[in-house]
């Protein structure tokens, strides 16, 4: 009777083991659906533009969008719950209904392109907070695109972080 | 001793010949590792500079076309003209020429296509500037195609810098393979250097014994040869000088004679004893049939028997021995006892002094023969037990020995767990000592 115990025990603890396991291979993409404190737009804003549309968005504008969050530990000192707009989205709500290729601009002037195959894009996310609270412009604010499917092989080394472009202010569509 | 200690030697520099190879491939793996990261991040950083630096002429290029287009004049066309110039130049530059052949199908052609649109722009750039006066939506093109420069420059920017961190992973990948490789090796190797020597040392210890025994096999040979002729030589002249003179022989030649024969008779005795006795003990399996022995009983046993010989010698022949107990075999040690009692009387001259004594050293009984003999030097103490390396040597009344007696006694005593030695000095006597344990039940 007691072995049976210990054998169920057994089980139990490695379906928990494997479990955790398969969660730490990718950061899970919840909806938001919490309040968020007001923040003043100035140097909050990212413009959007591709197919003859242009579109510039504040942080509060850009909030009114659908929502997600996920919480990624990364190797800078930024870890935590990123909470944001999935590209796609954004650049639906930008008229940009279809791409091959982005050129990302950050304010830093670091460029970036991304590409529509690139792995977990339709996951990724254009943050605008960290734990609730905007990204410091001097320090990854105003915007920084995360790729939550990515997230433990960028960490472990495998897949490089380049396409993980903090402080974005421009998004265009070239291809 | 000494070829333990070359063995010992050779392995202890076999064993730091594999460390310190072992270390080597370490420190050359690592070397190569941390090497190739250097020049992934030197091409890195060269391209990355590269890039930068078309950026920059790009941004320049736009800057110089704006005033262009608020202010047409020669002297900005030129400089135009130039830095249109410097940009096509740049392409050669900017082209991860290394990095082809890592980039995937797709990628290549893309990068291609990319390296197209960037000379297309600047192409059609030039024939914009060819022309005398531009149009709003000409300069609008031109702005248009800077961008799509700046934007093809980031696309191989991008590229490049994850073609170079997957080139990194395989060549770590790829080096620690290499470096398993070298472990298991070196594993190996040492493995089989281990074996080898273990065999190299049985062969070796093999090797001895065969040596050794083909030397008592030598021994027997001339033993049989040398000692055996001598006696046999003196028992036929006799033997056939009495039969062909037997008419005219005295009574006291009869004598004389017959104890010439008897003595002879004697001596090939006790040669085929100690034969028989040795040939006993060489045999695989002998076995020991050890018991309580009183060793003061069984001195005076021997002293008993030898007392004649001393007496005709004139040789005083005492006893100090200590009433101990030991355990060994009762045959063997009496065998020893007597070799050595009638060893000392051997080499021992006319009014000289034979002493048997014993004392108890710990758990063990030490006995000594001493004698004032002929004594003998350190070297001859040295081999007096080797059968190999010892001849005999006349005693002092002419008595011939076979030379097996004392190796004989050195196979016995260390039979039953005890150590036997000797020491001299030349003229003045000799002394041998051996061990026994006691029997502490009984005592």
């Amino acid at each position: 009777m007691a072995g049976s115990k210990n054998l169920a025990l057994l089980f139990a603890s490695l379906s928990v083991a494997l479990f955790l396991c398969g969660g730490l291979q990718a950061a899970e993409v919840t909806p938001y659906g919490g309040d968020l404190s007001p923040v003043s737009s100035a140097g909050y804003t990212v413009k959007v533009h591709g197919d003859g549309n242009e579109l510039e968005l504040s942080i509060s504008e850009l909030e009114k969008l659908p929502l997600y969050k996920s919480v990624i530990e990364t190797n800078w000192d930024s870890s935590g719950e990123f909470i944001g707009v999935k590209l796609v989205d954004l650049l639906k709500h930008a008229g940009i209904t279809q791409f091959k290729r982005l050129y990302v601009r950050a304010s830093n002037d670091y460029k970036v392109t991304i590409e529509s195959t690139d792995e977990g894009i339709d996951n990724a996310i254009l943050a605008s907070r960290l734990n609730g609270e905007p990204f410091s412009l001097d320090d990854k604010g105003p915007f920084f695109i995360v790729w939550p499917d990515q997230a433990e092989d960028v960490m472990s080394g495998k897949v490089t972080a380049t396409k993980w472009a903090w402080s974005t202010v421009e998004i265009q569509k070239i291809r | 001793m000494v070829p333990v200690i070359k063995n010992r030697f050779i392995f202890a520099a076999i064993a730091a010949i594999l460390i310190s190879a072992s270390a080597y491939a370490v420190y050359a793996v690592f070397g190569t590792l941390g090497s190739t990261e250097k020049h992934l991040s030197a091409q890195t950083q060269s391209l990355v500079i590269d890039l930068a630096r078309t950026e920059i002429h790009n941004t320049t290029y736009q800057n110089a076309a704006k005033a262009y287009f608020l202010n047409p004049s020669e002297e900005q066309k030129a400089e135009l003209e130039h830095l249109n110039n410097v940009l096509r130049s740049r392409q050669i530059l900017i082209q991860p020429k290394a990095l082809r052949g890592h980039f995937s199908e797709e990628i290549e052609k893309s990068l291609d296509e990319e390296f197209r649109y960037f000379d297309d722009a600047l192409e059609q750039l030039s024939l914009l500037l060819g022309k005398p006066g531009l149009l709003k939506t000409e300069q609008k093109e031109i702005e248009n195609n800077l961008a799509s420069v700046n934007a093809s420059i980031a696309y191989i920017y991008t590229e490049s810098v994850i073609a170079i961190h997957k080139l990194s992973i395989q060549q770590q990948s790829a080096l620690r393979n290499l470096f398993r490789t070298i472990l298991f090796l070196s594993g190996f190797l040492v493995v089989a250097l281990l074996a080898l020597a273990f065999f190299m040392l049985k062969f070796r210890k093999k090797n001895q014994q065969l040596r050794y025994e083909v030397d008592v096999k030598d021994r027997f040979f001339s033993i049989i040869v040398h000692d055996l002729k001598g006696p046999f030589t003196a028992l036929l002249g006799m033997t056939q000088m009495m039969s062909q003179l037997s008419d005219n022989l005295s009574k006291e030649k009869l004598v004389e004679y017959s104890s010439t024969v008897h003595e002879a008779g004697e001596q090939v005795f006790d040669l085929l004893k100690n034969l028989l006795e040795w040939s006993r003990l060489q045999m695989t399996g002998a076995k020991l049939y050890p018991e309580t022995v009183q060793l003061d009983v069984l001195v005076q046993d021997s002293v008993d028997i030898l007392t004649p010989i001393a007496t005709e010698k004139n040789i005083s022949l005492t006893t100090n021995i200590c009433k101990t107990n030991t355990f060994a075999d009762p045959e063997m040690v009496r065998t020893v006892i007597r070799n050595l009692i009638s060893n000392a009387l051997k080499f021992t001259a006319s009014g000289g002094v034979v002493e048997v004594s014993s004392f108890n050293v710990g758990n063990m009984v030490q006995v000594t023969v001493s004698d004032t003999g002929i004594g003998m030097t350190d070297k001859q103490a040295k081999n007096i037990f080797s059968l190999d390396k010892k001849t005999s040597t006349p005693g002092t009344a002419g008595e011939q020995g076979t030379g097996l007696g004392l190796p004989l006694c050195k196979d016995m005593i260390e039979r039953n767990g005890g150590r036997i030695w000797a020491k001299g000095t030349p003229g003045e006597g000799a002394q041998f000592d051996f061990t026994l344990p006691i029997d502490s039940s009984k005592n």
